[in-house]
């Protein structure tokens, strides 16, 4: 019995923990959605850009793929 | 996890993860023993070899489609080194080179059916990066001696806030490694994970299931993006951080 | 986890997380990972190289012959507008030359026809004016041999 709530404790917590992913994803949607309105505004600017955002929406992720590992603990570790 | 119905229903999606000696005669997993993931190690290399030294045998003006795609990614990866490392970094051109054909190869090879996708591990991802970080902590010493710390001790701020920064650079540069291969491995796995649960939907559902199959066709879709984006990403980063050790003033 | 073997895996959990398998996959990654850095650190970017600066250097030789080529068409274009220029001024010339003989020609008919004209008139009007005389002559003459006539019916012998 004392087992299982600990089990189901996990899950909860790697279902809580996978909110943070969301956050991450409007971090990701946040980065590109204003590279996009700078890029429609200065299209000629954008090339050389595209990089920065990659490493911006690379560091907006990271973040995120802390509670996917913290998930990931949870359920397994 | 625990799964006792043996309905179709039973799918086992990281199954496809499983790493298992092969050739070995039974005598279980050592250090040493070919396995699956080995394999097509060894497949992406010989890959890379077709595409980068048969595909590329004639010496045209106009080259032809392997030697375009091939030309392509050294033009593509050379061009993002020199642009975020500088003329400096080039130096290392050959090691990014090296991880991101790696990393592309990888990917794509484990997009095929029934094949083994070496990146999605953290063993894997966690040495490349871990490898970069490494590399890349002693490359900075090397370069600049104890200056390379001022990385950490942020100038350009207030006084006050020079110790709070300090604490949150020198954490972010340890967890580095960390969100640097998980990344990439965490993409890979949930992504055929994904495929695999959908996969699993349509043996279930049998002739009818045409819902899961279009479904599969879209995150393969999708997947065919993340896996190139991904290669993309961890070698954009692998830069970053040699800029970094190389010019560690800004 | 690290409990874990191979057959409990397979039911569930991550086959990512069990370390028993960590010394194999490092040792075949970095067995993999040394071949491809040789690899490419031998013969791909060598080779590459070598592709695009042969290429670079195809495409400047091109580059330096289109040059000339272009040169070339210039100068020839210059000399053909020079040949132009001349034949223009050329023909210019000839047909100011023979603007200039047409309006000659044209006074020289002019005077011609105005003396001729001229030469007609006096004539003519020598000619009215012996004429005239003659016919004076005439009407004198012919009052002179009708005067007495008239004079005669006119005479009282009615």
């Amino acid at each position: 019995m004392e087992g299982d709530i600990v089990e189901m404790g996990k899950f909860i917590g790697a279902g809580l923990a996978c909110t943070g992913m969301g956050g991450a994803a409007v971090g990701v949607g946040h980065v590109v959605g204003n590279f996009l309105a700078g890029a429609l505004r200065n299209p000629s600017a954008a090339p050389g850009q595209t990089a920065t955002m990659f490493i911006g929406i690379a560091f907006a992720e990271a973040l995120g793929i802390f509670s996917f590992l913290v998930a990931l603990l949870l359920m397994y570790a | 996890m625990k799964e006792s119905n043996e309905s179709q229903f039973n799918i086992h999606p990281m199954d496809q993860f499983i790493i298992e000696p092969i050739l070995s005669g039974g005598e279980g997993l050592q250090w040493y023993s070919f396995t699956n993931q080995a394999l097509w190690m060894l497949f992406s290399l010989v890959a890379i070899a077709l595409l980068f030294i048969f595909g590329i045998r004639k010496n045209e003006v106009v080259p032809g489609r392997l030697q375009s795609i091939a030309e392509i990614l050294y033009t593509f990866v050379r061009k993002m080194v020199l642009d975020i490392a500088g003329p400096e970094g080039l130096k290392y051109f050959p090691y990014v080179f090296t991880l991101f054909i790696f990393i592309l190869f990888g990917n794509i090879l484990g997009l095929l059916p029934y094949s083994f996708t070496t990146t999605s591990h953290i063993a894997v991802t966690g040495v490349l990066a871990l490898a970069v970080f490494i590399f890349v902590t002693i490359l900075g010493f090397v370069k600049n001696g104890f200056k390379f710390l001022g990385l950490f001790w942020i100038s350009s701020a207030p006084l006050a806030l020079r110790p709070v920064l300090l604490i949150i650079e020198v954490i972010s540069y340890f967890v580095r490694p960390v969100s640097h291969s998980i990344r990439l491995a965490g993409n890979m796995m949930a992504g055929h994970a994904v495929i695999k649960v959908f996969a699993g939907f349509a043996g279930a559902l049998g002739v009818g299931a045409v819902a899961p199959i279009v479904a599969i066709m879209a995150v393969y879709g999708l997947e065919m993006l993340v896996v190139v984006i991904q290669a993309y990403v961890f070698t954009i980063l692998t830069c970053v951080y040699l800029n970094d050790a190389l010019h560690p003033g800004h | 986890m690290a409990s874990n073997n191979n057959a409990e895996v397979s039911s569930g959990g991550m086959p990512q997380l069990d370390f028993s398998t960590f010394p194999n996959q490092v040792f075949w990654l970095s067995v993999t990972i040394f071949c491809l850095l040789l690899m490419v650190r031998f013969i791909i970017i060598p080779r590459m190289d070598n592709i695009l600066a042969n290429r670079r250097k195809v495409v400047e030789e091109d580059l330096v012959g289109a040059e000339k080529f272009r040169e070339a068409a210039e100068e020839l274009e210059k000399s053909i507008t020079q040949e132009m220029d001349q034949s223009k001024a050329r023909a210019n010339e000839m047909l100011a030359k023979s603007k200039e003989k047409i309006k000659q020609n044209r006074q020289k008919g002019l005077i011609e026809a105005e003396e001729m004209t001229k030469t007609l008139l006096s004539d003519s009007e020598k000619v009215i004016v012996t004429m005239q005389k003659e016919a004076n002559k005439k009407i004198e003459k012919i009052s002179a041999e009708l005067a007495p006539e008239i004079i005669k019916k006119l005479s009282p012998e009615r």
